[in-house]
């Protein structure tokens, strides 16, 4: 607990605060990301909790936009849906958020997803 | 509540590990009550027998983010009039785990290619310049260094710290032996008493470091006020 203490002071003092995601957790789910994955280094969980963060920001900023599309200011799975389906680097996440209900990709191309989203 | 491939996919992860916590989802996911499905509270509420197959939706927390975390950050984002769904609260913790797990599986190929057996912080910064993710790297890079400078500061004024607990215990055994440099009440210490059983089980103090330019003295950021040990020299 003391290294604790004085670890996250330092940070602090460099404003970028305590870690904000789990790094235990971080690196169970590393672990299991694949049957090959031998050793973890102490850094790279760090890395994980910084780019979660970066990440949920990124994710969040374009589903809201969707939702603001929509005059609507509640945040839905759909707006998640969608903005995964219009950013590119999102990919590998089509097939987590596909299900009945979102927008079928198939049915928009490319170019005209990018519109709905920037129009 | 269809949740489609995603959720399977966890399922199967989920019998492999030993210790998963189970929690059990209100079927309502259009509510904006937040969400409290953290992994020691709200536990299963399909009660009795935890081996039959149970007819209600439970959810692995050990899979994901904590989902408060999770909130948290996109609240720093959203306009605080903005509701959150359950249903994307879970989504987007969702999406964390599959970001690290597609992170790390590209990180992991790339360190079997090179026969390396431990995945280190630049092997992720590297996979996700690889993956699209290259406007992330700058922050991590410079969140990276700035971690990594705070470890070297704690590692030697801790060591500072070893050493000159050493001395003193020492100048207590053998009588004063010269006049000790000025530390004084204003160098910095972490919490004293965890810093004397560390001290001893660690018998050899760490390297010396001339304190004179106080360089460390500017850095470790809590002074332990009032402590003195050389008072008895006063």
């Amino acid at each position: 607990m003391r290294q604790a203490g004085v670890y996250s002071r330092m940070l602090s003092g460099g404003r970028t605060g305590p870690h904000l995601l789990p790094l235990a957790r971080i690196k169970k789910i590393m672990k299991k990301s694949g049957d090959n994955v031998k050793m973890i280094s102490g850094e790279a969980p760090i890395v994980f909790s910084k780019a979660c963060e970066l990440f949920i920001e990124e994710l969040t900023q374009r589903s809201w936009m969707v939702a603001m599309q929509g005059k609507r200011r509640t945040l839905h799975k759909d707006d998640v849906a969608t903005a995964i389906v219009a950013t590119d680097i999102f990919d590998f996440l089509v097939d987590l958020v596909s299900s009945g209900n979102s927008i079928n990709p198939l049915d928009f191309s490319p170019v005209e997803m990018k519109t709905v989203l920037e129009s | 509540m269809e949740r489609g491939v995603g959720f399977h996919r966890y399922r199967r992860h989920a019998k492999s590990s030993s210790a998963s916590t189970m929690v059990v989802l209100p079927n309502d996911s259009n509510s904006n009550t937040p969400s409290t499905n953290n992994d020691n509270i709200n536990a299963n509420t399909c009660n009795g027998d935890q081996q039959a197959p149970q007819p209600c939706m439970v959810r692995e927390q050990d899979q994901y983010m904590p989902i408060a975390n999770v909130i948290r950050i996109m609240r720093r984002i959203l306009p605080s009039h903005a509701k959150i769904s359950d249903d994307a609260k879970e989504t987007i913790q969702e999406c964390v785990s599959e970001y690290i797990s597609f992170i790390t599986g590209e990180a992991n190929e790339r360190c079997q290619r090179e026969q390396r057996k431990t995945v280190t912080a630049e092997d992720v910064l590297w996979a996700m310049g690889k993956l699209g993710f290259d406007d992330y790297i700058e922050p991590l890079t410079a969140y990276l260094n700035r971690y990594r400078e705070a470890e070297n500061e704690r590692n030697t004024s801790r060591g500072d710290q070893l050493l000159f607990l050493k001395r003193g215990m020492e100048i207590n055994h053998h009588g004063p032996i010269g006049m000790p440099p000025p530390y004084g009440s204003g160098y910095p210490m972490g919490h004293f008493s965890g810093m004397l059983d560390s001290a001893a089980a660690m018998g050899g103090g760490g390297y010396y470091r001339d304190m004179a330019g106080g360089g460390a003295s500017s850095t470790a950021q809590n002074a332990l006020a009032g402590f003195d040990p050389f008072v008895q020299f006063k």
